[in-house]
């Protein structure tokens, strides 16, 4: 993959992805808004306080809104994202791309209309300018599959590599580095995006000594949820008492398990329907599933949003700290267990 | 494998230089294949191929695998291979082997190694790869 | 709906040519902001007023309209149709191993080794069918792989009808199952049957969302009083600047914050107006858990009036565009 990068070195690139073997957890739930990111920001501000070495990514990379919760001032009344970044102490910043897309030669087009009549492109990115008698491509559909180029009687298209996004690095008061992803509008190529966030991560982790990632995944099971749970450690499920969030969840849970990696699940907002959090933690267990931990509904939770703290920082509520230092412990432990394993 | 076969194993190196060249773990996306064809155990010829498919969009693994493939490849000696790249040349009834416990191996050390039978033969993805 | 019949139906070429029923985007940028709940409730909303409704769901990889509606795609009423992409399929009997199929593939998704006949590695493939153009000896024949499924729900309310489209767990290509949605809710023997066709979008602003956007008249955005909903409804908002298409948005669970009328203000411009709020309500909670629409609730409170006051609001957008519809002809004829 063609990363153009300020100060990237494609030496420590290698020997990370050889040698260095870091912890990865990934935070998904099917459905969105159920406090996925919430939930993130605040196991990354529990493990910094119990001085574990992590490094956390937002994978979220089309809605990324874990660096809003890790900035240092408060910024709320400017919440581009970009600027966000540009407040913090931004340490790296590089423009990926992932994807090609056709350019059109309008000195090469002979005008015959063949990549119209014949339909060259599967994916509908091409329409006939009546008044100039060229094709229009449309880049936001296209694929770059090149058929354009391959067919075209004059050679009038060529195939050019497009950003798709930027990743940006930001070391957070809390002491870890925070990676963020964020694509261009109407991208397709969210889930290389992922895959190279977690690539960066991963050399900066190796740099810094740190050996345990967290990420904020992407709603959804397509194809950046994919880039975000392959080959990682152990996923995270957030879910709520819904019908909706349960169907989710289980749509999620079976391209986990297909994967054949091990996950467990916080319950979010339970007392929303405590009838239904019965049931669902009965289903859970009647599976095998590890329930990690759960939240009740807080009327404040949606402050600390406002207010850009992690929930387990701002709240200072004495139960909901404890379960998330319960939770991250579990998450600590399954690292040391991992490391044990691969030692022996 | 038969013994009048001759085997011809492709190295993930990290540059140019033939057999004094470090090899590295990562397939796909090597910067070069050094290439050292073997015959009843002696060392014949030494050539190098550049891997296209290190500057791939994606489809990385596959493209590598095609590529050694052309050349008449059977056997390659890596380390982490991920799951496109281990159908591809499972496909292509490469062999693969894998890698050498130390640091910084060349080409020479791992084909030594591959010689004294050190070497484990590999039947699957090793590495989670890139599936998307 | 076969991948070649797609084709032939291009989606740009449907909007084009029709001037009716106006079509309505819900769509928001962040995750579980109440799109379906606002849908879902809109659709029943027009019903009530004796439109005709087609509500499609492209949130694909987590399609909820039906299970907000109290409904199961596992009823006899529904029909459901497999969506496919297209894969080559090699006949060997014209296959000579030349290989120009591998060269020409973007995603190396073909092998073809020295005398050996090419072959797929399947869940590479995006479908785009060059490696059958550029095949010189036309051995390339068109197989089908399944991606995702379509189910239609007919009347899942007097008056409703429900189109649904869900990725298969695993697979990639979601924004082919939007296009298909699409394409299938505008072609003119579908349009002529509603008055009005409301879709469902997913979360975030990548190509699935910006199809949607570009095949609607009126773009419907939910969000809620935090950063986090304002910052993925920016981007919603940049999406819908580049396409040059005005919208509306929804301040969901206002009183979550205190931020709502410092929100409103600020997100207010020539490319979005504000259209209304609804609060956190107990009683949208509990019809929400029964898959109940709650503009259906007999009860009185006031989201449900909140949600009122919208929807006649979007029932006054849209009539022009109602209004301009020739009574006798709901199609424009194309050329």
């Amino acid at each position: 993959m063609n990363v153009k990068s300020i100060s990237e070195s494609h030496n420590t690139q290698q020997q990370s992805e050889e040698t260095y073997k870091i912890f990865t957890v990934t935070v998904i739930s099917g459905k969105g808004g159920v406090g996925k990111t919430s939930i993130t920001s605040s196991l990354a501000y529990v493990l910094a306080q119990q001085n574990r070495q992590i490094i956390v990514a937002d994978a979220d990379v089309d809605a990324p809104n874990l660096a809003i919760l890790f900035t240092p001032e408060n910024s709320y009344n400017n919440i581009e994202h970009s600027e966000i970044l540009e407040k913090s102490r931004e340490t790296h910043k590089q423009t990926v791309q992932t994807s090609e897309k056709a350019e059109f030669i309008p000195e090469k087009c002979t005008h015959c209309k063949q990549c119209i009549d014949q339909e060259f492109c599967s994916f509908d990115a091409l329409s006939w300018d009546e008044n100039k008698k060229i094709p229009i491509i449309d880049v936001v559909a296209c694929e770059g599959c090149k058929a354009c180029q391959l067919l075209c009687p004059s050679h009038s298209f060529q195939i050019n590599p497009v950003n798709s996004g930027t990743i940006t690095t930001i070391m957070t008061d809390y002491g870890f580095p925070l990676i963020s992803g964020e694509t261009i509008l109407g991208s397709q190529t969210s889930g290389k995006m992922v895959t190279e966030l977690r690539k960066i991560a991963e050399v900066q982790a190796k740099q810094e000594n740190r050996d345990f990632l967290l990420m904020d995944g992407p709603p959804g099971i397509g194809c950046p949820v994919l880039a975000a749970i392959t080959g990682v450690d152990f996923i995270v499920f957030v879910t709520e008492p819904t019908t909706a969030a349960l169907h989710d969840i289980n749509r999620a849970i079976s391209i986990v398990k297909s994967f054949n990696i091990p996950f467990g699940i916080i319950i979010n907002k339970k007392d929303m329907n405590l009838e239904m959090y019965s049931e669902l933690t009965a289903f859970f267990k009647q599976k095998g599933y590890e329930i990690l931990g759960s939240f009740p509904i807080n009327s404040r939770w949606p402050y600390a949003i406002v207010s850009q703290e992690p929930i387990a920082k701002f709240l200072e509520d004495q139960e909901i700290l404890q379960e998330f230092e319960a939770i991250a412990e579990k998450l600590w432990n399954k690292r040391e267990n991992c490391k044990e394993i691969i030692e022996n | 494998m038969s013994e009048t076969k001759t085997i011809k194993i492709a190295v993930p190196s990290t540059s140019d230089q033939g057999l004094k060249a470090k090899a590295t773990t990562r397939f796909g996306r090597c910067p070069i294949f050094t290439i050292v064809s073997l015959n009843d155990g002696e060392i014949e010829t030494v050539s190098i191929i550049e891997n296209k498919a290190s500057q791939a969009m994606g489809g990385a693994g596959p493209l590598a695998v095609q590529s050694i493939a052309n050349e008449g490849v059977n056997t390659i000696i890596g380390g982490y291979y991920g799951p496109n790249a281990a159908n591809a040349l499972k496909q292509a009834n490469i062999q693969m082997f894998g890698p050498l416990k130390k640091e910084n191996a060349t080409v020479a050390e791992l084909i030594d190694a591959f010689l004294k039978n050190e070497l484990e033969e590999i039947n699957s993805a090793t590495s989670p790869g890139h599936r998307y | 709906m076969t991948y070649n019949s797609l084709k032939k139906e291009s989606i740009t070429q449907n909007i084009a040519n029709r001037s009716f029923p106006p079509i309505i985007a819900v769509t928001g940028g962040k995750g579980g902001t109440g799109k379906t709940l606002v849908a879902t409730n809109l659709a029943v909303a027009f019903t009530q007023s004796n439109s005709r409704v087609l509500l499609v769901d492209c949130d694909v990889e987590n399609p909820n309209t039906f299970i907000l509606l109290g409904k199961s795609l596992e009823n006899k009423l529904v029909s459901s149709q497999p969506i496919d992409i297209f894969i080559p399929k090699f006949n060997k009997e014209k296959c000579v191993k030349c290989g120009i199929c591998q060269k020409g593939c973007y995603r190396h998704a073909i092998l073809q080794f020295p005398e050996h006949y090419p072959s797929l590695m399947e869940h590479l493939c995006s479908g785009c069918q060059v490696c059958q153009r550029i095949c010189p000896h036309d051995a390339i024949e068109a197989g089908a792989r399944q991606i995702g499924t379509k189910y239609f729900i007919p009347n899942a309310f007097e008056n409703l009808d429900l189109l649904v489209g869900e990725l298969t767990p695993s697979e990639a290509l979601s924004a082919f199952i939007v296009e298909n949605l699409i394409s299938q809710a505008t072609t003119p023997e579908i349009m002529n049957q509603y008055d009005i066709i409301i879709i469902d979008s997913a979360p975030g602003a990548h190509c699935d969302v910006e199809k949607i956007l570009n095949a609607s008249d009126m773009v419907i955005s939910v969000t809620e009083p935090t950063p986090f909903g304002e910052h993925d409804l920016n981007r919603i908002l940049e999406l819908l600047r580049l396409i040059n298409k005005p919208s509306y948005f929804i301040l969901n669970r206002s009183n979550l914050t205190n931020e709502s009328d410092f929100l409103t203000k600020k997100l207010s411009s020539d490319i979005t107006k504000y259209l209304g709020n609804i609060e956190v309500d107990k009683t949208i909670m509990e019809d929400y858990a029964k898959g109940k629409p709650f503009v259906q609730d007999s009860r009185t409170f006031p989201a449900k009036n909140q949600f009122l006051e919208i929807f006649h609001k979007i029932q006054a957008i849209i009539k022009p565009i109602h209004d301009n519809m020739p009574s006798n002809l709901r199609i424009k004829k194309a050329d």
